[in-house]
């Protein structure tokens, strides 16, 4: 309850920055476009014709932005991956913000040495080489969809988790958690009634700047062939794969390429709007 | 002769449709002191910024000020810089803002000094220095060389007015000047203020919400409110026949702090809360030495009892350890030694350890009443969730009637249910904070300066509902203050703590009337009188406590007291029982510390 109080709070708070609107909305509308627009399309993203191949973007003929080297429609396999990169990126932000908020708090109010083991623990997953992690996690499992979402949750929590223990060591020692342990409010409550609902603004702004990151993380690992399987694609799997007809069928590059550099801009803008708008909020306490 | 004109000045904020100032108009004379009076909010601090062109870029001005039949309202930085230092200067409320902390005093004296082309060469460190000695800095030599944080807030504040003053302006506006400091401390400000303008002519535009440091120190006054001018006047005639009503009522509130205390209901029974020779120590690594930690010792050794519908005040300046006192008390840090007891049983040192039905039994209100509220919690969670934890049972309709009576006792609007701390003013929130500890109904609340964030009537309000609060359910209360002004009626005794240690421990009534200790008579002597007529006191006593770190020898008050002998400065003394008080001073018995003199009467007569 209280943490909604806090949500809707924030909303109120944002509601007259214009690059979070903007952002905002034009994310809103991509993502729509991703789920709606395949069905305008007579084509799917498994259809393969092999005597289209390499078919530059055309008004007509329903081709919007061309074929690739195997003759399938690139848009929807474009707003294929729009959907499996937001997907990815927001999946694995949500598990990151869980586990690192649960784990941060904990720590950061438990303090001592609770904290130590628990801090360290993240320090030691920090320097495991994460390429090395996550095509190890590659070998012993299959590779699937799931695994994704798993590696890069498995790596942002550690910054949530940082973030989130350095602003609980602060709020722990205001006056309003004294108030709360003089009454008898017990460690449980504390953390998820006191702690966590002000701990809103700050992990809202980190989020929208997680995404994008993991958002990268997951082209790159496409690019190596490491993410998304075929036929299924994502924006990373789809400029993996315009890069090696670049010369020829520059399409293939330039529009996934320009959508993917859109996004990671229209959530880049959005972590820094909010950031302008809640940090002087954190300042006046 | 005119130095400063202002008319119909009005400031106004693109965010508010209301100005924060309002067509105020006013004139100062040259080598005149005029106080700026009004609560907070009401425009004081504005209509400072606006005279020297300080305002935020979202303000807007307009309106005439004129300095020497100059226009500098709006003017550019170019005529403004030229005015500004050398023609008016201004010291603000917090010496530790506005002094740059990267460079040294002496640097920041200097550029001063060369801006305006006063001196050169090594002139320029010559007049820096004598400035710091006329301030009163002593060593002012080192002191040139020190930088900011290494001075006491006191220090910082002689520092701030010889900045100010170095430039020999003819105008100096100080803002709050006092309020972050000691009473203590503040005499020696003002007292200080006073001398550099005798000897240099500069008039002052003295702001401030105290009507007891006008009194003291203006000979005209212009009082604020809502950014409009109410009255203005001799200080004086304002004193004596304020013409508006709100005056009258903020006069009111200024001679009595309010919150008559409770006739003892029993003065037999056994104490509530008992403390006895309770230590708090903290440890800190050593700031010389790489290595190795040294013990600074809070509060030593000390005893003390609060009977049910008692109210125990403890005062001292800042740093005397009566915030370390309570938080042992509460729990909330770990005492070296000694024992808490309630009600004749001794609880854990540390909160974790006690029991919930233990715990709801002590409650604490904080001095910041926003901070001590859950910014993310609405008013009506924040009072029910004490209920919740210590009657789990008690079903949402017994709940919710029992937040709205207490809403009603702490006369508290039931619109604001639905509100969000920041909602709040200052004198709300510390109701909510109030109401939040007593709906478990505690035996003891203990006050941590929880009135020192408030000014006038709002403070008077609280301290009222803590009386009340204190008859209905023989509540005992520990008042925490610096401000001996607010203790003198709402407490029925009084603790004198300097330094970790109680120097003196009496009745309310005999301490203000005849004070055993020199350190108690200097705090009494350091409330500022709001009484034009009574003239401004020296300084009761010199410099800031001394670190806890490097205690003085002998008794720990010796270097600042008056009638300090040999004795002091070898032997501590010990506690005697004198007439009920308890007083921890060699000589005690033969100094007659009584309250004769005009100061006296002025104060009994409020």
């Amino acid at each position: 309850m209280s943490t909604f109080a806090a949500l809707g709070q924030l909303g109120r708070q944002l509601g007259g920055s214009r690059v979070v609107v903007i952002t905002t909305s034009a994310l809103v509308v991509i993502a729509l476009i991703a789920i709606v627009g395949p069905l305008f399309s007579p084509y799917t993203y498994l259809d393969s014709n092999l005597d289209v191949r390499l078919l530059p973007p055309t008004m007509d003929a329903t081709r919007y932005f061309g074929t690739d080297d195997l003759g399938r429609d690139l848009f929807v396999r474009t707003l294929m991956g729009v959907r499996i990169t937001l997907a990815v990126a927001i999946v694995a932000t949500l598990v990151s913000l869980v586990i690192g908020v649960v784990y941060g708090a904990i720590a950061g109010y438990a303090g001592g040495k609770v904290d130590a083991v628990m801090m360290r623990l993240v320090d030691t997953l920090y320097a495991l080489p994460f390429i090395f992690f996550v095509i190890l996690l590659m070998v012993f499992f299959e590779r699937n969809f799931l695994l994704i979402f798993v590696a890069i949750g498995a790596v942002n929590w550690l910054d949530m988790a940082r973030i989130v223990r350095g602003q609980t060591l602060s709020l722990k020692e205001r006056e309003f958690v004294e108030a709360a342990r003089l009454i008898g409010v017990s460690p449980t409550r504390i953390i998820f009634r006191h702690i966590t609902p002000n701990l809103m603004s700050v992990v809202v702004v980190y989020v929208t700047l997680t995404v994008p990151q993991a958002i990268l993380i997951e082209s790159f690992m496409s690019f190596l062939g490491l993410g998304i399987q075929e036929p299924q694609t994502s924006l990373g799997s789809l400029v993996n794969n315009g890069v090696r007809h670049t010369e020829g069928a520059p399409w293939m590059l330039f529009i996934p390429a320009s959508i993917l550099a859109f996004i990671l801009m229209c959530f880049n803008f959005l972590g820094d709007g909010l950031r302008d708008q809640l940090d002087p909020k954190e300042r006046s306490g | 002769m005119t130095l400063l004109s202002v008319s119909n000045l009005t400031v106004r904020y693109k965010s508010s449709p209301r100005p924060v100032v309002d067509g105020l108009s006013f004139a100062i004379d040259r080598s005149e002191s005029v106080g700026l009076v009004g609560v907070s909010g009401s425009g004081k601090t504005q209509t400072a910024l606006a005279l020297l062109g300080l305002l935020p870029d979202n303000a807007h001005s307009s309106g005439s000020v004129r300095y020497q039949g100059q226009e500098i309202l709006g003017a550019g930085n170019k005529v403004l810089n030229a005015i500004r230092a050398r023609r008016i200067a201004m010291v603000f409320q917090d010496p530790g803002a506005a002094l740059n902390p990267y460079l040294r005093i002496g640097e920041q004296l200097r550029q001063i000094v060369i801006r305006h082309g006063m001196a050169t060469g090594a002139a320029i460190d010559a007049r820096g220095i004598a400035m710091l000695e006329k301030a009163g800095l002593p060593d002012p030599e080192r002191q040139y060389q020190a930088y900011p944080h290494q001075l006491s807030g006191g220090m910082r504040q002689r520092v701030m007015i010889a900045s100010a003053l170095i430039a020999e302006p003819e105008l100096l506006i100080a803002d709050e000047p006092t309020t972050a400091l000691d009473a203590t401390v503040q005499v020696q400000v003002l007292s200080l203020l006073r001398e550099l303008r005798e000897e240099m002519g500069t008039a002052l535009l003295l702001i401030t919400h105290d009507l007891g440091v006008i009194a003291g120190n203006c000979e005209r006054m212009l009082v604020l409110d809502e950014g409009r001018l109410l009255e203005e006047g001799t200080t004086k005639a304002v004193f004596a026949s304020p013409a508006h009503e709100r005056t009258r009522a903020m006069l009111d509130t200024a001679r009595n702090a309010g919150g008559q205390a409770a006739e003892l209901r029993d003065p037999e029974r056994k104490p509530a809360l008992e403390v006895s020779d309770l230590a708090v120590s903290y440890i800190e690594p050593r700031t010389d030495r790489l290595w190795g930690k040294t013990e600074l010792v809070a509060v030593q050794a000390l005893s003390m009892s609060v009977r049910p519908g008692e109210t125990v005040a403890i005062v001292g300046e800042s740093g005397s350890g009566k915030t370390s006192l309570a938080r042992a008390i509460l729990g909330l840090v770990q005492a070296r030694s000694g024992r808490v007891c309630f009600f004749g049983r001794e609880l854990s040192g540390l909160l974790e350890g006690r029991s919930n039905s233990d715990r709801k039994q002590m409650q604490l209100v904080f001095q910041d009443p926003v901070g001590s509220l859950n910014p993310a919690m609405r008013v009506h969670d924040a009072i029910a969730e004490p209920l919740q934890v210590h009657e789990p049972g008690m079903d949402r309709e017994e709940r919710d009637r029992r937040v709205t009576l207490m809403l009603e006792r702490v006369s508290l609007d039931k619109k604001l249910l639905r509100r969000f701390p920041h909602e709040l003013s200052g004198g709300q929130a510390q109701r909510v904070a109030i109401a939040r500890a007593l709906i478990i109904k505690p035996a003891v609340l203990i006050c941590d300066e929880a009135v020192a964030s408030l000014d006038g009537a709002v403070r008077q309000g609280v301290l009222t509902l803590l009386a009340e609060e204190q008859r209905r359910t023989a509540l005992s209360i520990i008042f925490i203050s610096h401000d001996l002004n607010v203790v003198r009626q709402i407490s029925h005794r009084v603790l004198v703590m300097y330094m970790g240690q109680i120097f003196e421990a009496a009745d309310s009534a005999d301490l203000f009337a005849k004070p055993l200790h020199p350190y108690s008579r200097a705090l009494i002597d350091a409330i500022p009188v709001p009484d034009p007529n009574v003239p401004p006191t020296k300084p009761p006593v010199l410099g800031e406590a001394p670190s806890m770190i490097y205690p003085p020898s002998g008794c720990v008050f010796h270097p600042r007291c008056q009638h300090a002998q040999d004795r002091c400065r070898t032997q501590a003394p010990k506690k005697e029982h004198i007439a009920g008080a308890i007083v921890a001073c060699h000589r005690a018995s033969e100094l007659d510390l009584t309250i004769t003199d005009s100061r006296q009467i002025s104060i009994d007569a409020l």
